[in-house]
């Protein structure tokens, strides 16, 4: 369409976001069910958590199982004998996280307990 | 109350807003799991109205969705583009690639309001069926489409602003004529067409009877727990109302004996005095008139 062909648009906006060194906390069952989900991919692949717009307080955390980037926005962890990366314009967001998880029915899985949230969901997926 | 007193053929009303443009293979679902409304079903050339919340669910920004195929336009609020866009780039998952760009000035939205809108549209050789709420229909570079109002149907026009000059004499030349700033207003008001002035973070979608702009059953996006709450307890705390008075009343907070605090969000000259959008407490909609001081009566409508 026409509208967008004349001028006055700018160059992409950007945002500058802090980057911190990011330290998060692993229980030892999360540690388990991370090296049990991976299984022999723990060799190639590495567990990306994130934060994406979304949920109803805001930010939405995502954990996901992906070939090994090599690229150097992210930050690099090691859990025991695991990589967890987490990209630098989410650091600020996810730093001091500490990851559970829960082995049960009803709500189980991983749970993220996020001391910079002002407010979290009650499902538990969603801060801000 | 006075009748609505619309143009025998057509009004041209600016309505300043802001412009952001959203690139990329994901565009729409990011913004499904930012709005209040449902984005990702949108087909080339859709419209949707949603609003952008805070996890406290008070308003940020109304925005008008126009998907353009590559591009998705967002005509939001005046004033608020540069929060808007903010917003959305912190959002932006790692592993998608989304370009946000600002157009803000280089759109400008009209909207047209009267009785004969349709003859000054087919004039223009627009065929007025055509035009619907949830569609954009291509007019050259611009884009129209209508809003329903309770008291009149409306057209929105999207016209990049190097074009908005003989655009506008196209519309004057078929029959329309551009209004003073105080009668854009009282039109507003009227008609009852929320802006900036309203649609902000002092204020909650329901308590603006914009539940059609909040969709329940999409899934999170940010306010949605308020939302949801609101709907199943079952009513806002406030509600907003038009105000008809004798004389000008003050843009602001006024507290009302025996009725407590209400927000005048906008007023301007109409008739012998002036219309006013005004939230006030949920028990005194009922009301047909408030005083807000002494001498000083307004006779209220719900919108």
């Amino acid at each position: 369409m026409g509208i967008l062909g004349g001028e006055g648009f700018s160059l992409p906006v950007v945002t500058s976001t802090e980057v911190v060194d990011v330290q998060i906390e692993f229980t030892e069952p999360a540690k388990q069910a991370m090296k049990s989900t991976m299984g022999e991919d723990g060799t190639t692949h590495v567990v990306i958590i994130s934060a994406e717009s979304g949920g109803c307080s805001g930010y939405m955390y995502d954990m996901q199982i992906v070939e090994d980037p090599n690229d150097d926005s992210f930050q690099r962890m090691d859990v025991g004998g695991l990589t967890v990366l987490v990209n630098n314009k989410d650091s600020e967001m996810l730093s001091g996280i500490r990851v559970d998880y829960k082995d049960t029915l009803m709500g189980g899985g991983f749970q993220i307990d996020n001391p910079n949230a002002d407010r979290s969901c009650g499902c538990g997926q969603s801060f801000g | 109350m006075p009748p609505l007193d619309l143009h025998p053929v057509a009004e041209v009303i600016p309505s300043p807003c802001s412009v952001s443009v959203l690139k990329g293979d994901t565009a729409i679902e990011h913004l499904n799991r930012t709005l209040t409304v449902k984005t990702s079903e949108l087909q080339f050339s859709d419209r949707v109205d949603g609003l952008l919340c805070n996890a406290n669910g008070r308003i940020l920004d109304r925005l008008m969705v126009c998907n353009l195929g590559e591009e998705i336009l967002l005509i939001g609020n005046h004033g608020v583009g540069g929060d808007t866009r903010e917003n959305l780039i912190r959002g932006i998952p790692w592993d998608e690639e989304i370009t946000v760009m600002n157009g803000d000035g280089a759109i400008t939205h009209l909207r047209l309001i009267g009785r004969a809108v349709n003859r000054c549209l087919a004039g223009l050789g627009i065929d007025p069926l055509e035009i619907s709420e949830e569609r954009w229909i291509e007019y050259g570079s611009a884009l129209v489409s209508r809003t329903e109002y309770s008291e009149s149907s409306v057209i929105e026009i999207l016209v990049p602003s190097a074009e908005l000059d003989a655009f506008t004499a196209l519309l004057h030349e078929n029959g329309a004529i551009s209004s003073d700033r105080n009668r854009c207003e009282s039109l507003r008001i009227e008609l009852g067409i929320l802006d900036h002035r309203e649609m902000n973070s002092a204020f909650l979608p329901l308590e603006l009877g914009l539940s059609h702009m909040v969709s329940l059953n999409k899934g999170c996006y940010p306010g949605q727990e308020i939302h949801a709450r609101m709907d199943s307890r079952g009513k806002a705390s406030r509600g907003i109302v038009r105000l008809y008075l004798p004389s000008d009343v003050a843009v602001g907070k006024h507290k009302v004996p025996g009725v407590g605090s209400i927000t005048v969000t906008a007023s301007a000259k109409a008739f012998e005095g002036s219309v006013a959008l005004a939230v006030v407490p949920l028990p005194a909609i009922a009301l047909e008139e408030l005083e807000l001081r002494e001498g000083l009566i307004a006779v209220m409508q719900s919108l």
